[in-house]
């Protein structure tokens, strides 16, 4: 403080001065906000007479390792302009992800990131910048995007900037999908008043993968683009392939791998511990292999659609698509009801519809040419959707949107105090980039349904089908995930209201002490109680995964920000607690910053080098899972040492049956079979007679 | 070749070549790897895998989907090759086709697809209308003539209220998604291949092709 003070003594700045600081300070303050709308791409201020920074080149390599990806991308910028420049470069942020690493290359010189408190990056970052010395900060923005903001960029400079981050991958049925985002999410259109976007890559846009699955693959799908070159070992669940996309970053990257039919199902869990240390980490995977029957009965289904103005284009086009499918494939049993909403709600069917062909054919033919506009009120849309139902039914709400409410009532406390009040399912399909996804997450998680993102890049009728999949057969309810023999705390998704068919569910948690754990799950199915059990090894020591650490304080982060929505958890511990895990496990979150700087000045302004340290066991974990890629598959599928194998496979499977898919099979059932071979019988001896 | 058509006329072989047909299915179950090679996969189709029209219902998710296709792919298909050996002949080279086009356009969702279920409905179809052939070659119709149209009728209502309400009326699977599809398809190719006249006159805008299939029904 008193250094700040000094400088303003020495600059000598009135009142009047002073307030016109804080002006721009405020205006840029609010244009920093306004990025975070914006996808991929560097960022210029509007009428600033500057050249955009080019991006020369944009390279991704991917590498998904069974339970997560790690994405690393690597982009060369370039100052066009005749003076010194601060690029900023924003994308939308990927879920779940967290921001691991920066890497700054600005000719000889290399500076790196490490995690401190939003306020002091900011201070740190102004004060380098005014200095003129090489900085950048990372930040998050709520849940739009991560922006990069490199300040004294020389002209005629090139510089490198490579960052990593983490993401936790869930499969869906036999299933996995990872995005790797980039379109414009059209979520805040205030900001286009501020910045203009480049997003052209003056060479083409590469993505290298490796993927490597602890179970063997059956195919891999990328929509839209032919691999340069692969290398498949399906069989041993491997894949190397290089991609070429175009040379704007304005188009999702959308992966999809599929796993082979009847793979069983199972619970893998990957354990973290240092040695010495007193507790660890683990990763516990669950994937129910559960004979979950189509729901026979008529049943409801309310479709609240979002026609605001942030849906316009593609998402829109994404939206009526897939409603038109889901529509379809109705059974004549059921009825459904379609509200859009944009600065009010609307009741397009004005009541329930019954699903005949003749009455869905006409209401497909209307969602088409469903036009968009306006702002977005979803409490106005989730109210309408709820209005009229029929206790004696099951309903389910399908909610599609991009959950960017901004009109009527917003507050996320509102929407659990609504939902609580009924007994239905919410289901969300957020279309685009930089969607609520907070919001959809309480919404769905408080009525115990799921939520998916869609991407324009999606095989629409796929990711439908695999929600519809979901909705149309039974669920095990009161599902909660017990622990026995080993002490285990700060856990995050252990209890959930249901888990519907094809559906993969994850835990994170600590633990204490080593040996042998009883993993229980409890639940009922139809009124009658379910036990699935196993049991795991929890090590004394496990180097290969420390990259868990940092997922699962993105999972608790969201614990927080949960509890915090719903008035569970007052505002002020919620930025306390997500400040102190950030820095704890060097996570950017809205309470941390990313500050890059040289080695020299982490020290002058007494800044720990945590992130290094947590780097450098993170990269000899890479390595050595990369060359010792064998041992992690056995590991993850079923023990990670020869003794622990041996004595897994005494250990009896926890599901019986395999996990569902969307394979197609012609199947006689028992009944069938007996109408066909008796019919065929009788029809023979009649025939016979007559002779 | 009066040899050949002697070997084939006999009932031996009649009754051995549904029963080996049912055995190869065994066997491609037990390796995955020929599974893997043989299934309808849309990706491989597209590369040109052909062969995977015809082999893909030949293979088979499980146990329970196998054992239930088989029992009635081998007693039909020896009550079929006993009437008449050509046809059912047709009936698995054609309805095997014909079904993998149908679920091609109609459901372009799936992926892969196993069963023999196609070929079944398709054999139960030919078997009823050979025995209502045989009634009206006898000059009347009788009651077996009146109870191969139920039968038919029965089992294609069930197919379709099937195919209309999504699910399967008794089976249920958590391995794949059970197709009525396939079984109309495998009804309609039946009466296609029954009467070739009404498929040579489907095919009549290409000439070539019908004339191919039209040939075909008649080998043997």
């Amino acid at each position: 403080m008193k250094t700040r003070n000094e400088t303003k003594q020495r600059m000598g700045m009135t009142t009047k001065e002073k307030n016109i600081k804080n002006l721009i300070v405020g205006v840029f303050a609010l244009c920093l906000m306004s990025v975070s709308s914006f996808a991929a791409g560097t960022l210029t201020p509007l009428n600033s007479g500057l050249k955009p920074v080019e991006i020369e080149s944009h390279h991704v390599k991917l590498t998904i390792n069974n339970g997560f990806a790690i994405t690393e991308v690597t982009q060369r910028f370039f100052n066009q302009n005749p003076s010194i420049v601060e690029a900023v470069y924003s994308f939308p942020l990927p879920v779940s992800a967290s921001l691991s690493e920066v890497v700054i290359h600005i000719g000889e010189r290399v500076i790196n990131g490490e995690v401190v408190g939003k306020n002091e990056a900011k201070k740190v970052y102004s004060e380098e910048k005014k200095n003129g010395n090489n900085v950048g900060m990372a930040e998050k923005n709520k849940y739009k995007n991560f922006t990069f903001t490199i300040a004294n960029i020389k002209p005629k400079e090139s510089l490198i900037i490579k960052f990593v981050y983490y993401q936790p991958l869930k499969l869906n049925g036999d299933i996995g999908r990872y995005a790797y985002p980039l379109e414009e999410g059209h979520t805040d259109e205030l900001a286009k008043n501020f910045w203009e976007r480049n997003d052209k890559v003056a060479s083409n846009i590469t993505v290298d993968i490796n993927l490597k699955s602890g179970w063997p693959l059956s195919s891999i799908r990328v929509p839209g683009v032919i691999p340069l070159k692969e290398e498949k070992k399906l069989d041993s669940g491997e894949y190397k392939a290089s991609y070429e996309l175009s040379t704007s970053l304005n188009k999702d990257f959308v992966l999809y791998y599929r796993l082979k039919a009847d793979m069983p199902g199972r619970l893998e869990v990957i354990p973290y511990r240092k040695p010495g240390s007193k507790e660890g980490t683990f990763m516990m995977i669950v994937t129910p292999g559960l004979d979950l029957k189509p729901i026979k009965n008529g049943a409801d289904y309310v479709f609240i659609l979002d026609v605001s103005g942030s849906m316009r284009g593609e998402k829109i086009r994404t939206l009526c698509d897939g409603i038109s499918r889901v529509l379809g494939k109705m059974k004549a049993e059921d009825r459904f009801k379609i509200v859009t909403f944009e600065s009010s709600a609307c009741n397009l069917t004005r009541g329930w519809i019954n699903a005949s062909s003749k009455n869905v054919n006409r209401w497909i033919e209307k969602v088409k040419k469903i036009k968009t506009g306006g702002s977005t009120n979803l409490y106005a849309g989730m109210s309408e959707g709820l209005s009229d139902l029929d206790a004696d039914r099951t309903t389910s709400l399908v909610l599609v949107t991009d959950a960017v409410t901004n009109t009527g009532v917003v507050k996320p406390r509102k929407f659990y105090k609504m939902l609580k009040k009924y007994d239905i399912r919410v289901f969300g399909l957020i279309i685009g980039n930089s969607g609520n996804w907070p919001l959809m997450r309480l919404i769905c998680d408080v009525s115990g349904g799921f939520y998916a993102g869609v991407s324009n890049s999606d095989d629409i009728i796929g990711q439908v089908m695999l929600a519809k999949q979901k909705i149309t057969h039974e669920s095990l309810h009161n599902a909660e995930i017990k622990i026995r023999g080993i002490k285990t705390y700060d856990l995050t998704g252990a209890t959930l209201k249901k888990i519907y068919c094809g559906q993969q569910f994850v835990v994170f948690g600590r633990y204490s002490g080593e040996g042998k754990a009883k993993i229980t799950l409890e639940a009922s199915l139809s009124g009658v109680d379910k036990v699935y059990s196993k049991t795991v090894e929890f090590p004394q020591t496990d180097i290969l995964n420390p990259e868990l650490e940092r997922l699962w304080a993105i999972e608790r982060i969201k614990m927080f920000e949960d509890l915090e929505n719903i008035g569970m958890m007052p505002l002020t511990e919620t930025q306390s607690a997500i400040k102190d895990l950030g820095i704890r496990c060097q996570l950017v979150t809205d309470e941390t910053s990313m500050i890059i700087l040289d080695d020299e000045t982490f020290k002058k302004h007494g800044i720990m080098r945590k992130n290094k340290a947590r780097l450098s066991a993170e990269h000899k974990a890479q390595s050595k899972r990369l060359n010792k890629n064998r041992r992690f598959q056995n590991y993850v599928a079923q023990g990670s040492s020869a003794k622990q194998d041996t004595k897994r496979k005494r250990n009896k499977k926890m599901f019986k049956g395999n996990i569902p898919n969307l394979s197609g099979g012609g199947a006689i059932d028992p009944f069938t079979a007996f109408l066909m071979i008796v019919g065929s019988f009788g029809l023979f001896v009649l025939n016979r007679k007559r002779k | 070749m009066n040899i050949l058509k002697k070997h084939t006329n006999s009932l031996i072989f009649k009754i051995f070549l549904p029963i080996f047909l049912g055995f190869l299915s065994i066997c491609v179950f037990c390796f995955p790897i020929a599974t893997e090679m043989m299934q309808f996969d849309r990706d491989c189709l597209m590369k040109i895998q052909l062969w995977r029209l015809i082999t893909g219902h030949f293979t088979h998710f499980s146990v329970n989907h196998l054992v239930w296709d088989l029992v009635v792919f081998v007693s039909l298909g020896i009550a079929c090759s006993v009437k008449d050996m050509k046809k059912f002949v047709t009936v698995v080279i054609l309805s095997p086709l014909i079904i993998s086009i149908i679920i091609w356009f109609v459901r372009p969702d799936i992926q892969f697809y196993r069963g023999l279920s196609g070929i079944d409905s398709a054999l139960f179809t030919l078997f009823a209308l050979n025995i209502m052939k045989e009634s009206l070659k006898q000059g009347k119709k009788d009651f077996s003539f009146f109870m191969g149209i139920i039968m038919i009728l029965s089992i294609t209502s069930k197919t379709i209220f099937e195919y209309i309400s999504v699910e399967t009326l008794f089976t249920s699977s958590a391995n794949f998604i059970p197709l009525p599809l396939a079984h109309l398809a495998g009804i309609i190719s039946a009466l296609l291949i029954f009467n070739p006249y009404l498929f040579r006159k489907i095919f009549s805008f290409y000439p070539k092709i019908g004339k191919i299939i039209f040939q075909l029904h008649f080998l043997g």
